[in-house]
């Protein structure tokens, strides 16, 4: 007797279930938004953004402008560098509590710290910025803060696993002399995991001279609160030269942390 | 620093991974060491050498019997008294407890823990004490030129052998040391084995090892332990320990047997002749 | 003991050689920082002045409790509901763009390669569309919603739009990793055989690589819930929207609300693409 090969559109199938709330959700969301999608990509419209995109090929190159655009790229530069180095230290500071060091560790504080750093990634760069804009006023210092905000809380993480998932056989040698935790973890776990934890910093600092140059446009200083400046008052040159600084920071940075992460794994 | 006596009382471990009814690692094992005595441990693969040291190191709990140092038994102090107990310990894992980017200066010094008040330990991160008695604890080994090397820079022989010079800096009255030979060549291995039973000797220590080169444990030990599936079979001299014993330890293991056969049988050395002048005395 | 030197005396030096290296470094970190840090205006007090502290503490204070009365919580739990759909449209159209780059900037299926070296045109083909995915992820999506709000007003379009763009930029290089990285020999098989690119496509690699591709493309969506948020900040509407409105207003209970819906919504995500992926194993 041969057996007739199920067929996938069963009811009972869990993919058929999957992929029919796939479908659903995606034609609801189409209808609920009500996109007039047919108005957005109409000719009118498109010639819009034609113009629009091509007013953004002819960048103000003024030495007076540039060197603003400078100054701007630099405070970018180092709201993410110094966004990156605080989360860097405080990640490590709340990923040893969020740690099991090892088997059987009662580690009394991982739930606790493993929530906070879970609340600090959830909340996107943005919404912090907004939050501390209240309390710290316009400028690059809340674009700084909400950045180490947001990556204590993702570095914290995988800080974290990195030194539960570590080789313990230094640490232990030093646990069966007695030594304290701390200075197991300074003299035998941090040296084991800190390549792996640098390469996840540099790693972070990528993608954080991209968070830090938009935070501006919500007042967190750096070169997208001149971008927003300057497309809202629809100066189309200015905006192309903006842009192209933005570009071009995101490749410097890109490069550099390439690069460190050569010389550390070296 | 004076040996410790350890003993071990019927005791049985099994591995923490391991199901209640398989065979257990030490089976109703009694065994007692004598401070400042040098011992080896023997026995194929799967005897349990390693979870002998483990328990005589207070590493590893056992499901029965009791564990003692200088006699008290092991797993009814405190927790703080045992802490206390164990900086008295020394442990060399098989494979180089060594952090790969770690210099081997701060390897070493990182033995010296117990010893090292909170203050002193971290000073010792950011610039190393003691470096004259690391040198000199290297010396023993061939590898002072090594100090300030990367653990990953070395080779699988230095790394072992910077692995035992931990043993000269650590406090310790008792050192367990697992295998401390798998990457030697014979000169070096002769070498190793003779500073660490002299330093031990001078130190007083007791020293507890294992060894699957089964000739240099006989010609070198007072006292060899037969250990295999986790009983003991023998304890006896070195000297007593015959080919007869060896085969009926070895049964059905013969293969690892052959292969230590091959090294030559170690002479006496005198002790390593480069001495090292630390400053100006 | 007196050391007795020796005529041949290897004298590694006492001082740490890497010492006068980390100072260096450490000086020139320094001197990076404090420009740095004074350009990021970072004055941590500020958050301690009088006015500044008053304006905090009021806040906060309202976040306890939060904003719960019933038309608010209608309010939020319908832009909660906008900000999925419009990461949910959003992340449609990207895999609409996205597959035919895909298709058309991928060697598994190219037809020129199978007889050796791929022909020029197709090769410029293939770069060319790779440079424009690059493109399109290049320009974060905060930019391109603020263009397109501009040109086709505030509102979702926006918002749909600009996660379209990027994230057809994102899928469509990690489809194309996913497909480079996978099997070919089923695919070129069937080419050779002479099967056209959309057959092969569809009976060898797209169901070679449904998993991966499914996968990645669930974890897309749940990031296009949180960009989407980000994305109302600048009036693409959704839950980002009403939070920057309710602090606009310090208005803390009704932010503290969002701001937990918002944490479950992200939560909720994350077990549903967890286990959708899961029912797709």
């Amino acid at each position: 007797m041969m057996t007739r090969p199920r067929h996938w559109l069963r009811l009972d199938s869990s993919v058929f279930w999957v992929l029919f709330g796939t479908i659903a959700l995606i034609v609801l969301s189409f209808w609920s938004l009500d996109l007039q999608l047919a108005r957005v990509l109409s000719l009118e419209s498109l010639a819009r953004m034609g113009k629009f995109l091509g007013e953004l090929l002819s960048p103000n190159l003024e030495p007076v402008f540039l060197s603003k655009l400078l100054r701007a790229s630099l405070e970018t530069l180092a709201m993410s560098a110094v966004g990156t180095l605080l989360a860097t230290i405080f990640g490590l500071l709340l990923a040893v509590p969020a740690s099991r060091s090892f088997a059987g560790d009662p580690a009394r504080w991982r739930f606790l710290t493993r929530l906070l750093l879970n609340a600090l990634r959830a909340i996107p760069e943005l919404v912090w910025a907004a939050l501390l804009l209240i309390s710290a006023g316009l400028g690059p210092f809340a674009g700084t803060l909400a950045l180490a905000l947001h990556t204590t809380g993702v570095l914290g993480r995988l800080f974290a696993e990195s030194i539960e998932n570590s080789p313990q056989n230094a640490a232990t040698a030093l646990r069966v002399q007695g030594v304290g935790e701390g200075r197991v973890f300074l003299y035998a776990t941090l040296p084991t995991v800190s390549p792996q934890l640098m390469s996840y910093a540099l790693y972070r600092w990528e993608n954080n001279i991209r968070a830090a140059a938009v935070l501006g446009v919500v007042g967190g200083g750096g070169l997208g609160q001149m971008l927003s400046f300057h497309m809202g008052l629809f100066q189309m040159q200015e905006t192309s030269s903006i842009l192209a600084a933005m570009i071009l920071l995101v490749i410097l940075v890109d490069t550099l942390s390439y690069f460190a992460r050569r010389l550390l794994s070296r | 620093m004076s040996g410790l006596r350890v003993a071990l009382n019927g005791v049985t471990a099994r591995h923490p991974a391991a199901t209640a009814q398989s065979r257990p690692a030490i089976d109703a094992l009694t065994l007692s060491i004598e401070p400042g005595e040098h011992v080896a441990v023997i026995g194929p693969s799967g005897a349990g050498k390693t979870t002998l040291l483990q328990l005589l190191g207070a590493a590893l709990r056992p499901s029965q019997g009791a564990v003692t140092l200088d006699q008290e038994s092991v797993w009814a102090l405190s927790t703080r008294q045992l802490q206390r107990q164990r900086g008295r310990l020394f442990y060399a894992p098989q494979s180089p407890p060594l952090p790969p980017r770690q210099r081997v200066v701060v390897s070493l010094l990182a033995a010296k823990l117990p010893a090292l008040s909170l203050w002193r330990s971290l000073q010792n991160l950011i610039y190393p004490q003691h470096v004259d008695e690391v040198v000199k604890a290297l010396a023993q080994f061939d590898l002072q030129e090594k100090i300030w090397e990367r653990v990953d820079r070395l080779s699988g022989g230095e790394r072992q052998r910077v692995g035992l010079a931990r043993a000269l800096l650590a406090p310790a009255g008792l050192w367990l040391i697992d295998e401390p030979l798998s990457a030697l060549d014979p000169t070096r291995a002769r070498q190793a084995i003779a500073t660490l039973l002299r330093e031990a000797r001078a130190k007083g220590v007791t020293l507890v090892t294992t060894l699957h080169q089964v000739n240099v444990a006989t010609a070198q030990f007072p006292r060899v332990l037969g250990l295999r599936e986790g009983k003991l079979v023998f304890d006896l001299p070195g000297h007593e320990v015959t080919p007869e014993r060896l085969a009926h330890l070895y049964a059905q293991f013969e293969y690892e047997l052959a292969q230590v056969e091959a090294l030559v049988a170690p002479e006496e050395l005198p002790p390593a002749k480069r001495e090292v002048r630390v400053g100006c005395a | 003991m007196r050391l007795i030197p020796m005529a041949r005396i290897n004298d590694p030096s006492l001082r740490d050689p890497a010492w006068s290296r980390r100072v260096f470094w450490f000086v020139v970190a320094c001197v990076i920082l404090w420009p740095a840090l004074v350009s990021t205006e970072f004055r941590p007090w500020v958050f301690f002045e009088a006015e500044n502290l008053k304006v905090t503490t009021h806040f906060l204070a309202e976040f306890f409790p939060p904003a719960l009365n019933l038309e608010f919580l209608e309010l939020v739990a319908r832009e909660a509901w906008r900000t999925v759909a419009i990461a949910t449209a959003g992340t449609f159209l990207a895999l609409l763009f996205a597959i035919p780059l895909t298709l058309l900037s991928t060697t598994v299926l190219s037809v020129s390669s199978l007889s050796g070296r791929m022909r020029a045109l197709p090769f410029v083909v293939r770069q060319l569309i790779r440079w424009l995915l690059i493109l399109l992820r290049s320009v974060p999506e905060l930019i391109w919603a603020l263009v397109f709000v501009r040109v086709v007003g505030l509102g979702p379009a926006a918002g749909v739009l600009a996660i379209a763009l990027t994230y057809a930029g994102m899928l469509g290089k990690v489809y194309g990793e996913i497909l480079e990285s996978g099997e070919r020999e089923p695919a070129t098989a069937l080419l050779r055989n002479g099967a056209g690119r959309i057959q092969t496509f569809f009976f060898s690699v797209l169901p070679g690589n449904a998993t991966e591709l499914t996968s990645y493309t669930i974890y897309r969506w749940e990031c296009a819930i949180r960009a989407s948020t980000v994305l109302g900040f600048v009036g693409a509407g959704g839950l980002g929207q009403q939070m920057d409105n309710s602090m606009r207003m310090f208005n803390g209970s009704e932010v503290a609300t969002m701001l937990i819906v918002f944490i479950l919504l992200v939560g909720l995500a994350d077990l549903l693409s967890t286990w959708m992926r899961r029912a797709l194993q």
